[in-house]
């Protein structure tokens, strides 16, 4: 009976310190960086703000002001949101969406008007860098589309199939605002990740996609941009948005960039990483090395089994603390409140339905709702990895205590057992099984979902995936996916381990002779 | 003494247990008979507190058994059910102590009360270190009834014990137990429709009849001078 109990103690106590250990490992820079204050980057998930992101970053660092990129972080939405909360010091944004998150709607305001409104933020407007990137609709100039030239054709081509991308679906100034302009109301478009439609144009499978002017590859496919002929897009000149705190040396140092980035640079820079694969840090650096006298030489792209080496290195600590203090927080927090939900009938429906809703929410949109109260990074993506492990550990754990036998509870009632030795030497021991079935269920969703926690900047293996999508760069997906994917296959092993350590021997060595008893 | 006071138990209305009235005084040996679907274990869920009568009360030595005084009065129970209900986690001889272990006894008087059960019951102390699913139902129930003795109860409640077990150890532990249970002073209620299995547990018999009390006597009584048609039927169908 003590050696069960020390048992117990035992898997609990090592769990703590292995918490522990990695969560000072991987706060440890963080604690290094506190003292001189370090500007953050923020970019959106797609080349062009992943290359200005990095260009931005490599011009601080040139101006000896240390800085970060925060990159490839969600939509525009969540980008917004990090600079209003001081997530981030800058990201390079294009005045169209600005006013768009400024005023939710799309008027033209005046240079000024800008200024003024985003100073209510606490923001001020940073260089502009010299090209502008509207949206556009892009078609193939053979084919179904041969003969379309402009947006309201549109209106009588019931036959071609439209995929865009799901922001350019959802916002007022992208397809809404569009379809109502154009009386489109009828078509209904596809959703589907920006990085993948070029893809899918060119094999065949849509007919149309959103574009920004931008693109290297309308040039490269020889695509056609559709004639805005009512004029709908508004103007997406490409700019810094930063916080008014920022230092005079670092708001100095990013306005050496002003009207440095023609159109043809930044569609030569959006082909070198979109069609020539390299990353947008490369490209950056080429720009940047381009600005110095030494001039740019591209360096040999590294092996994937290295750069696969460099992501665990990088995000491998930073994905195991989000998956396992979350998933220690859920246990801690979960079986008790198994217990209780056990033990009162009506609570527990109450607890177990709580849980099963919060367990529907999609994991985007749970980081979206976090980040207004805790901002972005590693906490909202904790919080979130929490409330999707609390379900399968809470609910296991009352289905473990369901599971006791009415004989063998009653026995331990009759035998007039406290409630804490029923509790821990009976009941949690009898129901071990199933709860650590249940921790196990939630690691493994965890593993996954960890994956999205890079959309909001917490790191982890989604951030090769994230900027991998966004570059359409199935090489670097495949450096985030193969980490995640056999992390999950570690975990099944970790917990096979972890039930000859936790559940009793009795149970175990019963248990198999049932199972050979089954087995013909 | 255990005393039940027009205890009744209704399940729906036309399933009610009781009201019965029934003194056991200390010392005694009492079987609750019967077929199936009686009442009798009911009645003796009623008195372990397993169940609460909807009308009625019991009593243990005068006083009425409420939550503070059933924790007193089972720390004083031995009880043992048919399917033995040893946890299944725990080794035998764990199973055994655990109770003891609970009551905070020294560890050498612990041991020293396992060899005695572990002889009184015919166990080896190896087999005490299997786990129950590596024992036979009988010896199941050997050790399930180590544990209901472990703390010398003064109040010995028996449901169905052997119930469970083939013929021939059914048989042998009849005897055994019956020999047992006649060399220990506590208060016995036992639960049986095996009215020869009633006999070797018990002096006084208690045959239940759709929830109530049809005749209450010793073993000679009831054969001799059965009450009813009921008894009659009950004694023939249990055989000479």
């Amino acid at each position: 009976m003590k050696r069960m109990k020390r048992l117990f103690l035992r898997a609990c106590v090592a769990l703590v310190l292995g918490m522990g250990v990695l969560v000072s490992i991987c706060s440890k820079p963080a604690i290094a960086h506190a003292e001189t204050p370090v500007v953050r980057v923020g970019s959106k998930r797609f080349p062009e703000s992943l290359i200005l992101g990095e260009i931005a970053v490599a011009v601080l660092r040139r101006a000896g002001v240390p800085a970060e990129h925060r990159a490839g972080l969600g939509g525009t939405a969540i980008v917004w949101t990090a600079l209003q909360s001081n997530a981030i010091d800058l990201y390079p944004e294009y005045t169209g969406s600005l006013v768009h998150n400024l005023l939710g709607d799309d008027r033209r305001l005046s240079p000024e008007e800008l200024t003024a409104a985003l100073a209510k933020e606490d923001l001020a407007v940073g260089p502009h860098l010299g090209f502008a990137n509207t949206y556009a609709l892009a078609v193939k100039k053979t084919g179904k589309t041969a003969d379309l030239l402009s947006i309201s054709q549109l209106a009588t081509r019931s036959d071609l199939v439209l995929g865009f991308s799901h922001e350019f679906i959802g916002r007022d100034d992208g397809w809404v605002g569009l379809s109502s302009r154009y009386g489109l109301g009828s078509l209904a478009p596809k959703g589907l990740d920006h990085g993948l439609a070029y893809d899918a144009l060119g094999a065949g499978s849509i007919d149309l996609t959103d574009a920004y002017s931008t693109d290297a590859r309308i040039a490269r496919m020889d695509l056609r941009v559709l004639d805005d002929d009512r004029a709908f897009f508004p103007n997406y000149d490409a700019m810094l948005v930063m916080r008014r705190s920022l230092s005079v040396e670092a708001t100095r140092a990013l306005a050496t960039l002003a009207g440095r980035l023609t159109p043809e640079t930044m569609r030569a820079l959006n082909a070198a990483v979109e069609l020539d694969g390299r990353t947008p840090a490369e490209a950056a650096e080429r720009f940047t090395d381009d600005l110095s006298p030494r001039g740019g030489v591209l360096r040999p792209r590294p092996s994937f089994l290295s750069d696969l080496l460099g992501v665990l290195r990088a995000e491998g600590p930073r994905h195991l603390m989000l998956v396992f203090v979350s998933l220690l927080a859920a246990v801690l927090i979960g079986v008790p409140l198994g217990i209780l939900a056990h033990a009162r009938r009506g609570l527990g429906r109450l607890v177990l339905g709580l849980a099963g809703i919060l367990q529907t929410i999609p994991s985007l949109a749970m980081l979206a709702f976090l980040i207004p109260v805790f901002g972005i990074g590693v906490t909202p993506a904790l919080c979130a990895l929490f409330v999707y492990a609390l379900l399968p550990i809470v609910r296991n754990t009352v289905v473990g205590l369901d599971e006791v036998p009415t004989a063998q509870r009653e026995a331990a009632m009759v035998m007039d057992l406290s409630v804490s030795t029923r509790l821990l030497q009976i009941d949690l021991p009898l129901a071990s099984r199933t709860i650590l079935a249940g921790v196990k269920t939630s690691a493994i969703i965890n593993v996954g979902t960890a994956t999205i926690a890079a959309f909001i900047g917490a790191g982890g293996f989604g951030v090769p995936i994230s900027t991998g999508l966004g570059l359409s760069d199935t090489r670097m997906i495949l450096l985030g996916a193969i980490p995640a994917a056999c992390l999950a296959i570690a975990l099944e092993g970790l917990f096979f381990v972890m039930d000859r350590w936790s559940v009793p021997e009795g149970l175990r060595l019963e248990g198999r002779q049932r199972d050979e008893r089954q087995s013909p | 003494m255990i005393t039940l006071a027009g205890v009744t138990r209704r399940f729906d209305d036309a399933n009610v247990v009781g009201p019965v009235d029934l003194e056991i005084p200390t010392g005694a040996r009492v079987a609750l008979i019967g077929p199936s679907g009686c009442g009798k274990s009911t009645l003796l869920r009623l008195v372990v507190g397993l169940a609460v009568p909807d009308a009625g009360h019991v009593a243990v030595e005068g006083a009425r058994l409420e939550p503070a005084s059933l924790s007193v009065f089972r720390r004083r129970v031995g009880y043992l059910t048919q399917d033995a209900a040893l946890f299944p986690h725990l080794r035998c001889v764990d199973n055994v102590a655990l109770r003891m272990r609970e009551a905070k006894r020294p560890s050498d008087v612990i041991e020293a009360r396992l060899d005695e059960l572990a002889s009184l019951v015919r166990l080896s102390r190896d087999l005490l270190r299997r786990y129950p699913f590596q024992l036979s139902g009988g010896q199941r129930q050997r050790v399930a009834l180590m544990r209901a003795l472990a703390l010398g109860p003064s109040y010995l409640l028996l449901d169905e014990p052997l119930a469970a077990l083939d013929p021939i150890s059914r048989r042998e532990l009849q005897e055994e137990l019956g020999a047992l249970v006649r060399t220990l002073s506590a208060t016995t209620l036992v639960v049986t429709h095996d009215l020869r299995e009633a006999e070797l547990l018990a002096d006084r018999a208690v045959l239940l009849r759709a929830g109530r009390i049809e005749q209450d006597d010793d073993f000679p009584a009831l054969r001799a001078t059965p009450k009813s048609d009921y008894v009659r039927d009950f004694l023939r169908a249990a055989g000479p």
